[in-house]
């Protein structure tokens, strides 16, 4: 593949609304979504004593030189992160015009990225406030096994290209399991 | 590098030149073939010389500005009936233009009463507004040394067609009084010269767009100035001629 | 939104345009290009009523109302203004000219242009927003933008675009633009537009054309596939195919590559020095 050119590294912003006086604990993911989303326009009033919203970044590259389209690949990489979990119910996407503004595209393929994936069911908007994280449970799962699958595909075609067999992968790749997950630990521990 | 430079400057500058050094040298051979005691009137004769080509000067620099490429194009974006508002803004500067020209004139007149020759002065009034609006003609050119050229040329044009004139139209209408006539010699002429520039500017602003000073200019270069020159040198051998027989 | 009927245009001795149709739909952000002194400028200004065609006519949607010059922002590469008024005199003539009651100076504010300067005195950068800002101001529904972006500052820039994309947020403009440089703002562009000698060229979206034009690098010249130009270097040349079909993959025997458009729009330029 000649030279993907990372132009430019892109970042997702996503406010999520911390709800400390209902849990007690930082980010509640599963529990009660319904409550949180209901209250989201409420507790950004409550400045003092709940924490500012959460901000994720999330990084990912557009292929300017790709044939693929710039509309499609941002859309594929949002579903990538729904998909492994980074982005969850709730989490509200950057606005059409920041996220327009923040890498010079056109607001209009933001609203197609954003309408598409409302379409297939990923995010739902809320005139007003914005596009939220929508994840039922059956898409989730389809995209994380495709995406995974297409991973798994690109690893084993440049295995093969360097001459490997399935016998001669399957120790790295146990290896490389056992070093990332202690570093996860170590990671969690801090 | 020095002689790159030059061979890039040369023309602009002769050209310059030879406007600036114009009216002195004209002058100066006046000077040189008056006798000594008519010399104060002649500096006398001359001011009101001057004083025209400043009219003709302003005309020119107050339509230099708003008729220069990048200004035109701007106005050309104005949305229709902005023509009248432009012009409401433009107004005030060329009344303030044109009252000084006025006022030049005036003074002209109320100098003239104190010359040789009172029947030059009391067109030299007129002349100044007839020359402001030569001198807005010229204004429309876009290239700076052709409306050098066309300003000198449409300036002596107006003398020398006067001459001309005078030779046929005095003869012909002898019996009207010698104030008036040489009010309607330079009157001609000046419909010579504003004619023909005018008429030119006309016809290249028909279908205004970006494109109508660079069609004037051509038009000017390629047949408006060619023509005067033509008419000034058959009014000077005519003159001349006359002047033998 | 705009239709150019069969328009003929002269200019300084050269046709430029003869024969000439283009329509562009609301709401379209089209790029036009083409080798300088194509007449993309010179289109440009016909489309804005600087220039009038001689034959044929330039139509605007009824949108527009009846005088359309209201509506429609033009930005000149010469980034032409009255060069001897101040800003703020600049900035009350074009509010009298277009018949407008406020205006929005925060981006002069911004840049700290001074109410009193001379517009002569402006900077490049100064006077192309500047010039943004009166042309804005009038909420345009069609904005001609003419090659402004490259001669500025990354800052500048950076904040013209900005400037653009907050407006299309708001409102749906229609937005013709003329670059030779269009890296900054090829994401915001839906059609491209490519001129040669007074004639359309190529005239396609832009994921269609990045779809149709590829680089083959390959041992061998390709066979019977239509080549547009060739690149690369005299040892080893590749060759830029236009139009791509998929069904060419199989006959390539070599490597198939995507372009970004300032290849694709090189790619095409290049056939015609060659």
């Amino acid at each position: 593949m000649a030279g993907l050119l990372v132009f430019p590294a892109f970042i997702i912003r996503i406010g999520r609304l911390q709800n400390k006086t209902e849990s007690g604990e930082k980010g509640e993911k599963n529990g009660d979504i319904g409550s949180v989303l209901d209250k989201t326009v409420l507790l950004l009033h409550i400045t003092d004593t709940v924490d500012k919203n959460e901000v994720k970044y999330l990084n990912f590259s557009i292929d300017a030189r790709s044939a693929v389209p710039v509309f499609k690949q941002i859309k594929q990489a949002i579903k990538r992160f729904i998909a492994s979990g980074y982005l969850v119910q709730g989490d509200k996407l950057m606005s059409i015009r920041d996220m327009a503004s923040l890498h010079g595209i056109h607001p209009n393929t933001i609203v197609k990225v954003y309408s598409q994936l409302e379409i297939e069911g990923y995010v739902s908007s809320r005139p007003g406030s914005g596009y939220f994280v929508k994840t039922e449970g059956g898409q989730v799962k389809k995209e994380k096994e495709s995406f995974i699958k297409d991973a798994a595909r690109e690893f084993l075609t440049k295995a093969r290209q360097l001459g490997y067999s399935l016998e001669e992968i399957l120790p790295i790749l146990t290896a490389l399991e056992g070093t990332l997950s202690s570093e996860n630990e170590k990671g969690n521990e801090e | 590098m020095f002689k790159k430079e030059l061979r890039e400057i040369w023309k602009p500058v002769i050209l310059r030149l030879i406007v600036v050094l114009a009216i002195p040298v004209v002058m100066t051979v006046m000077m040189a073939r008056t006798s000594p005691e008519h010399m104060p009137n002649l500096i006398r004769d001359s001011f009101p010389i001057a004083l025209i080509w400043v009219a003709n000067f302003l005309g020119v620099t107050a339509f230099k500005a708003e008729f220069e490429d990048r200004s035109l194009e701007y106005w050309l974006t104005f949305p229709q009936g902005a023509g009248e508002r432009f012009a409401r803004k433009a107004a005030p500067r060329f009344a303030l233009v044109l009252s000084m020209v006025l006022f030049y004139g005036v003074l002209c007149a109320i100098s003239g009463s104190l010359v040789s020759d009172p029947r030059a002065f009391k067109i030299v009034g007129p002349c100044s507004v007839f020359f402001f609006i030569n001198g807005c003609l010229c204004g429309f050119l876009s290239d700076r040394n052709l409306r050098m050229v066309a300003n000198v040329v449409t300036f002596f044009s107006f003398g020398i067609l006067t001459f001309g004139f005078s030779r046929i139209l005095l003869p012909l209408f002898p019996k009207i009084n010698q104030t008036v006539s040489p009010a309607v010699v330079s009157f001609s002429a000046f419909l010579i010269v504003a004619g023909i520039m005018g008429g030119i500017f006309l016809s290249s602003a028909r279908k205004f767009d970006l494109r109508a000073p660079q069609l004037f200019l051509k038009r000017v270069r390629a047949f408006g100035l060619p023509l005067l020159l033509a008419l000034d040198i058959a009014a000077l051998v005519f003159h001349f001629a006359g002047h033998r027989t | 939104m705009i239709t150019i009927h069969d328009i003929s245009f002269r200019y300084d001795k050269k046709q430029v345009y003869d024969g000439f149709s283009l329509h562009i739909p609301e709401g379209q952000s089209c790029l036009i290009s083409g080798i300088n002194g194509v007449g993309k400028s010179t289109l440009l200004r016909l489309m804005a009523g600087v220039l009038r065609p001689d034959q044929g006519r330039i139509t605007y949607s009824p949108k527009l109302g009846t005088v359309p010059k209201k509506k429609i922002g033009f930005i000149s590469d010469r980034l032409s203004l009255y060069e001897s008024l101040t800003v703020v005199q600049g900035i009350e003539l074009h509010q009298s000219a277009f018949g407008l009651d406020g205006f929005d100076d925060s981006l002069l504010k911004h840049l700290k242009i001074g109410e009193n300067q001379s517009i002569k005195s402006l900077s490049i950068g100064q006077r192309t927003i500047f010039h943004l800002s009166l042309v804005l101001a009038a909420r345009p529904e069609i904005l001609l933008i003419d090659e402004i972006i490259h001669s500025i500052d990354a800052y500048l820039r950076k904040f013209f675009l900005d400037q653009l994309i907050r407006l299309l947020s708001e409102r749906r403009m229609t937005i013709v633009t003329v670059n030779v440089n269009f890296h900054d703002i090829e994401h915001m562009i839906d059609r491209v537009i490519l001129l040669k000698s007074g004639r359309i060229a190529v005239d396609e979206e832009i994921d269609d054309l990045k779809d149709k034009v590829k680089r083959v690098v390959a041992a061998r010249p390709p066979e019977g596939l239509p080549v547009l130009s060739t690149g690369g270097s005299p040892e080893r040349p590749d060759y830029f195919i236009y139009p791509f079909e998929e069904e060419f993959r199989r006959r390539i025997d070599g490597e198939i590559i995507d372009l970004n458009l300032t290849e694709i729009v090189a790619a095409f330029i290049g056939g015609e020095y060659v």
